[in-house]
């Protein structure tokens, strides 16, 4: 198949303050080419929003965004030409103009610095896929109101 | 992965007028339709009243998946893809990215949206659109639009 990914849904923070991530493989056998894709939340407390590839070893790949510790809405986006980044900077920063992911490990991830109970943050995908949707992997409840592969 | 190299050409035009006395906002929706792809690799809105507008990338429910232009309440205005959108780095908490690599549709469903704030009566949205296609022609409706919106028969709408 070849065909595209569409997902959008709604996660809810079931914890105690702390880290909180969201993350989406390609699953094993698939390759997903990312080509838009939004992460917001809104925090009564200060936390900041990144987004970011892992590796096998969670170790990160390079970082797409990098929101500053705010209270209130932060949203990140790919892709974005991060122009900010050039030839004389010193930056874990790339540009997102392609996101790759193939297999089950390799993640696009969501990362806050750590949300409150019942804090909600969205995410919005759309991606080329080559065989399905892609793998969906966090820790709190998830609830999808678009997936869809046409 | 799907790739666009072997796909047609798609070249449409088209103006949506608003009609009411009232006004109201006026917008288009492209879609690539059922078992149908396009690669929007040029697109130009231009609205002739002073208000708004936006180009989205929208999802299933209409909700945006990302947005490519954010124009300020102007007269006469343009929005286009593709766009760099430089204004929105690492840093930036924004819903905003670049169009660059032009948007990539599928299905009846998600949709790239011009929209405006509220139009007066007359005032037109005009949309022009380069796109390879895999099968044929994209979808473009007026159907979410305010007023009374009067969408004319495309005046170009070809694939080569």
């Amino acid at each position: 198949m070849k065909g595209f990914w569409s997902h959008s849904a709604a996660v809810t923070l079931g914890g105690a303050p702390g880290s909180d991530s969201w993350n989406v493989s390609a699953g094993a056998g698939n390759i997903l080419k990312v080509l838009a894709f939004t992460a917001n939340w809104t925090t009564a407390l200060a936390q900041t929003l990144d987004i970011l590839l892992i590796d096998e070893d969670g170790i990160g790949i390079q970082r797409f965004a990098s929101i500053a510790s705010a209270t209130g809405l932060k949203t990140a986006t790919i892709p974005r030409l991060n122009d900010d980044v050039d030839t004389t900077t010193s930056s874990v920063h790339g540009s997102s103009r392609h996101v790759v992911l193939a297999g089950p490990d390799v993640r696009l991830v969501v990362s806050g610095s750590g949300g409150a109970l019942n804090d909600v943050f969205n995410v919005r995908l759309w991606a080329k896929v080559s065989k399905g949707p892609g793998i969906i992997t966090d820790g709190f409840a998830t609830t999808a109101t678009v997936n869809e592969v046409y | 992965m799907a790739d666009d190299d072997d796909w047609g050409v798609w070249t449409f035009r088209v103006v949506l007028t608003q009609d009411a006395v009232g006004g109201g906002a006026l917008v288009l929706d492209v879609s690539a339709g059922a078992g149908n792809q396009i690669h929007v690799t040029q697109l130009t809105a231009t609205f002739s009243g002073t208000n708004t507008l936006d180009v989205d990338l929208i999802d299933e429910d209409a909700a945006i998946i990302l947005k490519y232009v954010d124009l300020a309440s102007g007269a006469a205005q343009s929005a286009t893809i593709p766009r760099a959108n430089v204004a929105v780095d690492t840093t930036t908490s924004s819903l905003l990215g670049t169009s660059l690599d032009g948007v990539w549709l599928a299905g009846p469903d998600v949709r790239l949206a011009a929209t405006t704030g509220g139009a007066a009566q007359t005032n037109t949205l005009t949309l022009l659109i380069l796109a390879r296609v895999s099968k044929g022609p994209g979808i473009v409706v007026g159907g979410r639009s305010g007023g009374t919106p009067n969408l004319a028969t495309p005046t170009v709408n070809e694939v080569h």
